[in-house]
């Protein structure tokens, strides 16, 4: 466990207190001292924590030959709590953004991406920091002809040759920003892109058909299969590199971006994802013997997993949303020589879990779950649907159950009272304080009175959602639009102060979810995310029952209180009208007549479900993918928001 | 090596660079100059620092920036010293008044800036060693066609490293070695700032990422006509 405060078994020698010291000068801040472990067995010599937190192993530095630049160290690792992340939740959405620019390069194609996307964040925040300490060191030394502390330290960290293309990048980019002719801190040209040698997929052999046009069609579907494998193995080969112009371009990220880590961050990995591909070869370790690893630190110590509101923190930020584009490309469109980007899809090609990138959040839930494998799943999934859900929620309310008073005024301006008005509207201290003398019609005041329009009187909505989760529909972690209409529609009567209760149900015996309506938002999402995987069975036995008695089911002050209920499903709903369960075939159809809306929104192609549903009364919204949700989310809202002006005003008035 | 070779490619500037057309017609007129950089390199002497030049091109006052200052007028000031240097201030000359007809803003505040260097001796006191004045037509033809048409002047003020650009090329044309830096190190520097040369690559990189989307694309399609297979099949 790292401790809160340096360590007393190595306590700082005078060298090494006096570079502390000026470490923090350099940056303006003060953090307690610094750990010294000899002997950490680290990937490097340095590396950071949160709670802020320094850690140095002086052995392993000094068998770098860096021990004389401990100044340098140490303001890197400040940095690393100064600039970049500087907290946890920038350090999970650098992190994100690599994870997305891999993702848009080909995460495929990347061996290991979840790791390389850690290890592209650290590689940012280490450019940033140590351009920035050197310019620090530069501006407060000031001595012409003489480089900044960093740099000498760089041109000992660098000795060693890279045998990657990354990390030639990377070292000839911290020459364009220091000045620094080629050959400085890498070689003049970049090592080879190593070749790799590809092996063709056989062709595939079409399916055995009975009948000629079966076989017709297996050979045509043998033949996209073989289209489909040969494009694939072109796009994995075509991995665009130019070491000499990635290096200029990520320069200039770093000059642009280094008050904005997030933002630079997308293109950071744009730019040196395609050197992680396989067909890039290696990842550019530098390659020597023994030496710490490329960048001279080690990043962030095992950190804890993030908490469910970081997550959401992480998720919800719109940076995490830009298209990611390889900078050549946004230059080249500045410049006029390229159409803008078509979607958020960026240049990844529709993966096979469709929808992903639609939510937009250009990542997939799956992809998200994985990238933080050591969090809650459940948490995660929470955070992602709510993210995705957020932009499309607004307060859910209802017209009041009790009418507006229409009796109500408000007194208005003061006027005549001529004879012809009524005696008992003569204002008499009015009358008086015009005229001690009272003259009829003359002195006489009245006080008109003015009719009062109250707003409109609201209250917050309960809603009874039923989500299937058989086999059919998609598994929350694969991205479903039923959960993400769900989730718009949760969040949506929870912002407007009302209850939801979610049920879900597979087959047979399989639901799940709370009896109570709740305004606990995670025990909601919690029901809403639970997936059986089975057959479908709506369950009418326990939606019979809960509608069976509705006499209890008063609001506050007595007032009746408004039943929506909304069913989650596709096609298979056709059991919610007692296909299969014959017993309950008329459940469905006497419980909406206790209700004021039944809608079910499906995920149903040829439209099946207008039928029954029609003929139960219940009103019907489809959905093809994701983006439909949203949309059926907002008529169902404004459906619930603003009835009929003719069935308003009586709670179930709308009932079936 | 003639100039030429590494300006091949196409002259969309990094930021606000004259338009494309604009900047074609500049580019022609220093190619057409036909400059020799081997001879360059041949007749270097030792010159001021890059950043001290730097330095005096942030300095470069406004009136020099005007459109309304006619350059030759302008050059007659500054190069005052320098006339009955023969050639040279005759080549001087013609080349401003090729910058005049070309009729471009950019192109005359390049030639303007350069001309400041020189009027600065007297204004700042001389940089040592002194900016030299023998390929005065050449220095002045390789701000105002040659580096004004990818980068506008204006950003030679305001950016530390196009200014750190216009600083090394005006040395380079001029004929002089920066101080504290040898052949290798100039070159070097040199060329990881040249814009002509970057704008090149960064086109031909952007062709190859538009071919890249290209291949993403067909993908995506093969991907949708076995899906579409696959669906009749079943």
């Amino acid at each position: 466990m790292t401790p809160l405060f340096g360590s007393r078994e190595h306590p700082l020698d005078d060298r090494q207190r006096m570079a502390w010291e000026s470490a923090q000068a350099l940056w303006g801040v003060h953090l307690h001292d610094p750990e010294l472990k000899p002997g950490a067995h680290m990937p490097s010599f340095a590396w950071f924590s949160f709670p802020p937190q320094v850690v140095v192993d002086p052995s392993e530095a000094e068998r770098n030959g860096v021990g004389a630049f401990y100044e340098s160290i140490f303001a890197h690792e400040i940095g690393h709590h100064v600039l970049s992340p500087s907290t946890r939740v920038t350090s999970f959405a650098l992190a994100q953004q690599m994870a997305r620019a891999i993702a848009a390069t080909g995460r495929d194609l990347i061996p290991e991406p979840d790791a390389k996307a850690q290890m592209l964040s650290n590689l940012w925040s280490d450019m940033l920091i140590n351009v920035r300490v050197a310019a620090m060191q530069r501006q407060r030394d000031g001595m012409p002809g003489v480089d900044p502390e960093m740099i000498r330290m760089w041109g000992v960290l660098s000795s060693v040759p890279p045998t990657g293309q990354l990390w030639w990048v990377v070292l000839r980019s911290y020459e364009i920003l220091w000045s620094k002719p080629a050959g400085f801190l890498c070689p003049v040209s970049p090592p080879p892109r190593p070749v790799k040698r590809v092996e063709r997929a056989a062709p595939t052999t079409p399916q055995a058909a009975d009948t000629d046009a079966q076989r017709a069609k297996a050979v045509a579907a043998a033949a996209a299969v073989d289209a489909r494998i040969a494009a694939e193995a072109q796009w994995a080969e075509f991995v665009v590199t130019n070491p000499d112009v990635d290096a200029g371009l990520l320069a200039e990220t770093v000059r642009t971006f280094g008050d904005d880590p997030v933002s630079g961050a997308l293109r950071f990995g744009m730019l040196l994802a395609p050197y992680l591909t396989a067909a890039a070869g290696s990842t550019g370790q530098s390659g020597g013997a023994g030496r710490a690893i490329d960048g001279g630190c080690a990043g962030q110590e095992d950190g804890a997993p993030p908490s469910a509101g970081e997550l959401e923190e992480v998720l919800g930020d719109p940076r995490l949303r830009e298209v990611p584009e390889h900078p050549a490309v946004i230059k080249a469109r500045g410049a006029g020589g390229m159409a803008a980007p078509p979607a958020e899809n960026g240049m990844q090609p529709s993966a096979p879990r469709a929808g992903a990138d639609a939510m937009g959040q250009g990542y997939g839930v799956a992809e998200t779950l994985e990238l933080y494998s050591a969090a809650d799943p459940n948490e995660v999934i929470a955070a992602w649907y709510i993210t995705a859900a957020k932009r499309w929620v607004k307060p859910l309310t209802q017209p009041a159950s009790r009418p507006n008073s229409v009796d109500e005024t408000i007194p208005g301006a003061l006027e005549q009272w001529s004879i012809d008005d009524e005696i008992a509207s003569l204002d008499w201290s009015a009358t008086l304080s015009t005229n001690p003398t009272v003259i009829p019609g003359v002195t006489t005041r009245l006080r008109a009175v003015l009719p009062d329009a109250p707003p409109e009187q609201r209250e917050s909505v309960r809603l009874d959602i039923y989500i299937d989760s058989s086999g059919s529909m998609r598994a929350p972690r694969a991205g479903s639009p039923a959960v993400l209409a769900g989730t718009i529609l949760i969040l949506s009567v929870l912002r407007g102060g009302g209850r939801v209760r979610v049920t879900s149900f597979s087959g047979p015996g399989q639901v799940a979810g709370g009896a109570r309506f709740t305004r606990d938002r995670a025990e909601a999402l919690r029901d809403l995310t639970f997936y059986f995987g089975g057959g479908t069975t709506f369950p009418l036995d326990v939606f019979g029952v809960r509608y069976r008695d509705t006499r209890g089911d008063k609001g506050s002050h007595g007032a009746v209180t408004r039943r929506h209920v909304v069913v989650l499903s596709d096609d298979g709903l056709r059991s919610m009208f007692g296909t299969g369960q014959e017993e309950y075939a008329r459940t469905a159809l006497e419980v909406r007549r206790v209700l004021d809306s039944g809608t079910l929104i499906v995920e149903d192609r040829r439209h099946q479900m207008a039928e029954p549903a029609a003929a139960a009364g219940y009103d019907v919204e489809y959905i093809d993918t994701m983006d439909d949700a949203p949309a059926a989310c907002a008529r169902l809202a404004r459906r619930l928001a603003e009835p009929r002006a003719s069935r308003r005003l009586t709670p179930g008035g709308r009932r079936g | 090596m003639a100039d030429r070779s590494k300006a091949q490619h196409g002259t969309s500037g990094p930021a606000s660079a004259p338009a494309p057309s604009a900047a074609e017609a500049l580019l022609q007129r220093w190619l057409a100059r036909n400059e020799s950089i081997d001879a360059v390199w041949a007749g270097m002497v030792p010159g001021p620092s890059a950043d001290a030049v730097a330095s005096r091109i942030g300095a470069v006052p406004k009136t020099f920036l005007d459109d309304r200052v006619r350059v030759v007028a302008l050059a007659g000031d500054v190069l005052e010293s320098d006339r009955g240097r023969g050639q040279e201030s005759t080549d001087v000359v013609t080349v401003l008044d090729e910058v005049a007809a070309t009729g471009s803003s950019a192109a005359r505040r390049g030639a303007a800036i350069a001309l400041w260097l020189w009027a600065g001796d007297e204004e700042l006191g001389p940089l040592a060693p002194p900016l030299a004045r023998e390929h005065a037509a050449r220095a002045l033809a390789a701000m105002a066609f040659r580096l004004a048409s990818v980068v506008d002047p204006a950003e030679w003020v305001s950016d530390a490293e196009r200014r750190d650009e216009a600083a090394r090329t005006f040395l380079f044309w001029s004929g002089q070695l920066p101080a504290g830096e040898d052949r290798e190190t100039a070159s070097s520097l040199l060329t990881m700032r040249d814009s002509l040369q970057r704008n090149g690559a960064l086109a031909a990189a952007a062709e190859e990422h538009a071919h890249r989307l290209e291949v993403t694309r067909k993908l995506q399609e093969a991907r949708a006509r076995e899906a579409a297979a696959r669906y009749t099949h079943e």
